[in-house]
């Protein structure tokens, strides 16, 4: 799988969130958004939570996580893409987020138009679809229960494409 | 909270085993998959020592886990094989050249020969020529009768003696759902058997035939093997599709249900009172057929006459019985051959290897 080594992602390195102010050259490649796990609204462009860390309140705290899409996952992706960095802003009081909200997010944000029903289906990750997370699988983690926590790598790999 | 593997309780575990619910660290994984694998080749008294074993490689995870894992016990347990690499060109641009490329990786990484025939050089059509004359409809008829016959040929220009598939049990289990389905009962019987003999002395089988798709991809992955994935750019095929989703949701429910499919197609038996198709040969090719006339020159007279529905549809066929002057060659000039190499390679016993078909494409590398 030497192909993930050449993704377009990978070789950035791994911004130091917690200082509140990524690295300028790397901040294009973060999909940002703001997560309100009240009830979530709109989801906020890209735009508006890079903006909002400079202002440098300190309430806010942000969850950086590596997504990874091979084996034919990345055939669901847009752009194909290989790998994305994301970066959630996180509200310390709410319900921590876990890998069922993150499953729910990159179903809604980026999977292509009609192919989600082969991503996420009955609020889970389809079947025959690997999940691992941090070189682990995710059937030994909490699978939908499990904790997202900084700087995690989940990669989703199919089992479905040829042999 | 890192888990403790349930085999050695030391390292941390990473993989659940869906065969058996233990969650195991890496080592141990790569431990009980080679040995399982190891022990069914065994079991099975699958091969001889000296045996010519092809591998059917078609670049994706299942053959490339498969040829990773046959060189490492052929050497483990020297099982004294001679391995090959045995790939089918089905001349689909932007789907098997690219998975060819993987097969030509692989041949340098794992130091195994590789030969590759081409739907093109055998039958004189390549899958985007059919797929121009024919449409998307039956394309996959084609390709599924021309794959069979093509490593066979491929396996006799080696002269093998043994050609094994990376089918695992996922896969016999969604066949055998498929022919229940579909009343297919010497089929059925055939495809829970882990090695058939096929055209003449050449054995096929499957090692992966009890091992899981989900161990087969973690495997890949875990020890990063070089493979391809994608989805052939002709149409899927539907019916599979539908026989494997159904399966992946019985597998998540009840993990054990693919082997337990497995065994069910293994205690299933053709009464003996039953006439199943008696096999002869075709006329034309010499390949093993239940007709006179095999599928393979059925398909391709009607695809020079003009006519592709020939063989596909249910409307009487007017293939011209008899011999004919086939484009193919024959099967028995490629048994003859294979004979002819085999004793030359018995009388040169200074270099085994001397007489070996894929020289060309290896050099002199296996030559002592």
């Amino acid at each position: 799988m030497s192909s993930i080594e050449t993704g377009k992602h990978y070789n950035q390195p791994a911004s130091n969130l917690t200082d509140k102010v990524p690295p300028v050259d790397t901040r294009k490649y973060f999909d940002a958004v703001t997560k309100s796990l009240s009830k979530a609204k709109e989801p906020p462009t890209a735009k508006d939570a890079v903006s909002s860390q400079p202002d440098g309140s300190s309430v806010k705290s942000y969850l950086h996580i590596i997504t990874k899409y091979t084996s034919g996952m990345e055939l669901l992706i847009k752009d194909k893409e290989l790998g994305l960095d994301h970066v959630f802003e996180v509200n310390p009081k709410a319900a921590p987020l876990n890998m069922k909200d993150l499953i729910k997010y990159i179903g809604e944000t980026h999977v292509l138009e009609g192919k989600q029903s082969a991503f996420t289906r009955d609020e889970t990750i389809c079947p025959g679809i690997m999940v691992i997370i941090n070189e682990c699988d995710w059937e030994v983690m909490d699978e939908l229960d499990y904790v997202l926590k900084n700087d995690d790598t989940i990669e989703f790999i199919s089992t479905l494409h040829g042999g | 909270m890192p888990r403790l593997c349930d085999i050695c309780n030391d390292a941390r575990a990473i993989v659940r085993r869906p065969k058996t619910a233990q969650s195991i660290c890496k080592e141990c994984f790569f431990h009980v998959f080679e040995t399982e694998v190891h022990n069914t080749i065994v079991d099975s008294n699958l091969f001889k020592p000296g045996d010519r074993v092809g591998i059917g490689a078609s670049g994706g995870k299942d053959s490339t886990v498969l040829a990773y894992v046959m060189k490492t016990l052929n050497d483990r347990y020297s099982y004294g094989l001679d391995l090959y690499l045995l790939s089918v060109d089905e001349g689909i641009s932007g789907y098997r050249d690219d998975s060819l490329e993987t097969v030509k990786r692989n041949k340098e990484q794992y130091g195994l020969p590789l030969l590759i025939v081409s739907y093109e050089q055998l039958y004189g059509w390549s899958m985007d020529s059919i797929v121009a004359a024919v449409g998307r409809k039956n394309n996959c008829t084609f390709c599924g009768v021309f794959r069979r016959q093509a490593l066979d040929r491929g396996a006799l220009m080696l002269d093998l003696d043994h050609i094994v598939t990376g089918h695992n049990a996922d896969d016999v289990a969604e066949t055998i759902l498929m022919n229940i389905f579909r009343g297919d009962i010497s089929r059925l019987g055939r495809c829970t058997e882990i090695a058939t003999t096929g055209e003449g002395y050449i054995v096929r089988s499957k090692p992966f035939k009890y091992a899981y798709e989900k161990e087969i991809v973690m495997y890949a992955y875990l020890r990063r093997l070089d493979y391809f994935s994608t989805e052939c750019t002709y149409s899927p095929n539907a019916y599979r599709g539908y026989a494997r989703e159904f399966l992946k949701k019985l597998e998540r429910v009840r993990p054990s249900a693919i082997l337990d499919i497995i065994h069910s197609g293994e205690a299933m038996h053709v009464a003996k009172d039953v006439q199943l198709p008696s096999l002869d040969r075709c006329q034309r090719c010499g390949y093993i057929s239940s007709n006179s006339i095999c599928k393979a020159c059925v398909l391709l007279e009607g695809l020079e006459r003009g006519i592709p529905k020939l063989g596909i549809s249910r409307t009487k066929q007017d293939v011209e019985a008899g011999p004919r002057e086939s484009d193919l060659v024959h099967f028995e000039k490629l048994r003859q051959d294979a004979l002819e190499m085999r004793k030359t390679r018995q009388n040169s016993a200074a270099c085994p290897q001397s007489a070996c078909a894929c020289r060309s494409e290896s050099g002199t590398e296996n030559c002592s």
